[in-house]
């Protein structure tokens, strides 16, 4: 059987090749040649389309070579996580084609990395036909820039066990192409706002407040573009809206020849699956427009809302995010960064004498400063 | 105006209620109305003589059926009895004057001069209206002027010794103040934990899609602005102390008994 994957090698010495966001190009690992994209790209096509055959000949057989359910599996993974979510039906196999070891991957998997010869392996079957993204971001950032970010986050963190930040043992750092689905659409609205202007004066011995009411309203439309969602179940939704925005400016059309070097998978929550999001975050920008023309007023409310939105076109691209673990205290703490902006994200854990005792230090300081400042005196005069 | 207090002088003298220690034109106690007997009216007039001699400064009670035949403001027209009759001892006219109106009971008390501001401050003055208001709600004259007298000496004699009667005098004061101080710091020592607590997650769903949308593509198709009502509120601006108190002018407290 042909085989599914491709390792791009490097003509030169047939070394493996990863991208290099930096320069943009793949590079050898080995005898450190560097060649455009679409060099390999063009060099590799004929070999990706023998392993796309191969890899819908392998479907096919599959359906009729479909494991059987044995059972749950209950697998303890390398970081402590069991659970009884591995289904020996959605795993498949291949052959790494350059030391012939067997490797077991999601049936998601687009791009990974033998385990025994550490060459990246790509899967073009993957990316075909219906399920070819329409764009990607390259890799501009290393792994040394994420785990530099990862110090960073670290520093001001007043908060943070100094333990956590002197051991400093990342467990995994990886590098994926995350698929997601980008919406497009046009929205209209009408929204009717309760707005109110105060004025206040004295007459003879009273202050008089005199409240005057409004009906506002504010109709209008916006074209929104490529808002992400990201498309895979493995990848947290709000770890990957916090790594917005990317920059659309590095959009390319698709190519494998980005991949090696990386992990990649293909997507996994459907476009229905992940249109509520991208409708609500549409509907609420065309509010806040649409709120943010309406000025002058001492307060302004919401009566009623009227919002039409017409779907647009929706994009399949592979946005590149480098995921970090660690681990201290038995939990696991997963870190991500934007692999082209360097935005990170992730959460901490908190020390918790040291939030008491910040607590308890802020509450007596201010408790003398308001004691001595009269603040508490005043209090009690009215009070008596 | 000066008609009306020499009127009122003309009233309290047919009285006969005056005595030798007084430098006002009025007597301590002057009742119009007629609510206290002759011999209460005395008594009363003797206790304010002896205050008057201790603590150099002059106590007066004046009852009047209405005060708004003279002016619109109780506190006006007791400050213009207090002024008028030349009321209170020395130069800065060290006194106060309980002035009652029994058409729609309502009472004012002035107090005038450095020494008797320092004995009847913002504080110490709740005390003695809590005093007589208590006997005036049960139409209990005497008893209610009896207590009036008897704290006004009381918080002119701790004024006398050097430790006027403050909100500071008060057992609860303290307790209040550092217990107000301690609440508000712990409010604020949970807003600045919030705060620290907060930076160690940048973590979020998205909610909107402000960076997706295309270059120029808002537009706001319809604008209306439309006056529909307006509401109003009044709030009646007290008529408590008048700020010149510190400085030895009049202040005072005044309401309904």
């Amino acid at each position: 059987m042909a085989t599914q994957i491709t390792n791009h090698k490097c003509p030169a010495c047939t070394g493996p090749l990863h991208f290099v966001g930096e320069s943009g190009k793949l590079e050898c690992d080995y005898c450190g040649s560097s060649y455009e994209v679409a060099e390999i790209e063009a060099l590799y096509s004929e070999k990706e389309e023998k392993a796309k055959e191969a890899f819908k000949e392998a479907g096919e057989d599959e359906k009729e070579d479909s494991y059987e359910d044995i059972g749950e599996y209950t697998l303890s993974s390398e970081d402590g996580e069991g659970n009884g979510d591995w289904n020996a039906e959605r795993m498949k196999a291949y052959n790494c084609p350059s030391c012939g070891a067997e490797l077991i991957c999601d049936d998601t998997t687009a791009a990974t990395s033998c385990p025994y010869c550490d060459n990246p392996t790509v899967i073009p079957g993957q990316f075909d036909g219906s399920i070819k993204p329409d764009y990607i971001i390259p890799f501009k950032l290393d792994k040394k820039a994420a785990v530099e970010a990862l110090k960073n986050f670290y520093k001001g963190k007043f908060l943070l066990p100094k333990v956590f930040s002197d051991a400093n043992h990342i467990d995994e750092i990886k590098g994926i192409y995350v698929p997601f689905w980008m919406f497009s659409a046009e929205t209209e609205g009408n929204i009717v706002f309760n707005a109110t202007k105060t004025h206040v004066y004295r007459s003879g011995d009273y202050e008089v407040t005199k409240t005057n009411h409004y009906k506002v309203t504010r109709s209008g439309r916006a074209f929104f573009e490529k808002l992400p969602t990201d498309a895979s179940s493995k990848m947290a939704d709000d770890y990957m809206d916090s790594l917005e925005p990317f920059n659309y400016g590095e959009l390319k059309p698709f190519s494998t020849a980005y991949m090696p070097g990386y992990l990649a998978d293909r997507y996994d929550v459907s476009v229905e699956e992940c249109s509520p999001r991208a409708d609500l975050r549409f509907r609420n920008s065309l509010t806040d427009l649409l709120r943010d023309d309406v000025k002058g007023y001492a307060t302004v409310t919401t009566s009623s809302k009227n919002i039409k939105l017409t779907r647009g076109e929706v994009k399949y691209a592979m946005l590149p995010v480098w995921v970090l673990n660690t681990h201290w205290n038995d939990n696991k703490y997963t870190f991500m960064m934007n692999g082209q902006t360097g935005k990170f994200v992730g959460e901490l854990p908190i020390d918790k004498k040291k939030y008491n005792i910040l607590r308890l230090g802020v509450a007596l300081a201010s408790t003398l400063i308001l004691g001595f400042a009269g603040v508490g005196g005043m209090i009690a005069s009215l009070i008596l | 105006m000066k008609r009306i207090v020499l009127f009122i002088l003309a009233v309290c003298l047919v009285l006969g209620i005056r005595t030798d220690t007084q430098a006002a034109t009025i007597p301590y106690v002057c009742d119009e109305v007629g609510i206290l007997s002759q011999d209460e009216v005395y008594k009363l007039e003797e206790r304010a003589a002896e205050a008057a001699q201790k603590y150099g400064a002059e106590i007066f009670i004046y009852i009047m059926n209405d005060y708004t035949d003279y002016d619109n403001d109780i506190m006006d027209v007791a400050i213009d009895i207090f002024d008028s009759s030349g009321c209170g001892i020395g130069e800065g006219r060290e006194g106060m004057i309980l002035l009652l109106s029994m058409s729609a009971r309502d009472y004012y008390l002035d107090v005038h001069g450095k020494f008797v501001n320092k004995a009847v401050n913002d504080y110490s003055i709740n005390l003695i209206e809590d005093e007589f208001l208590d006997d005036f709600a049960d139409d209990e004259w005497y008893n209610g002027f009896s207590d009036y007298i008897d704290k006004s000496s009381e918080l002119l004699n701790c004024a006398l010794e050097g430790n006027p009667v403050t909100v500071k005098s008060n057992p609860m004061y303290n307790v209040i103040k550092w217990g107000a101080s301690a609440l508000i710091a712990i409010l604020i020592a949970l807003f600045v934990g919030l705060i620290f607590k907060s930076k160690m997650k940048n973590v979020a769903t998205g909610v909107d899609a402000d960076n997706y949308v295309q270059d120029n593509s808002f537009d706001i198709t319809y604008r209306d602005d439309r006056f529909t009502h307006s509401t109003e509120s009044r709030r009646k601006i007290e008529t408590k102390s008048s700020s010149s108190g510190g400085s030895g002018g009049h202040s005072g407290s005044g309401g309904k008994f």
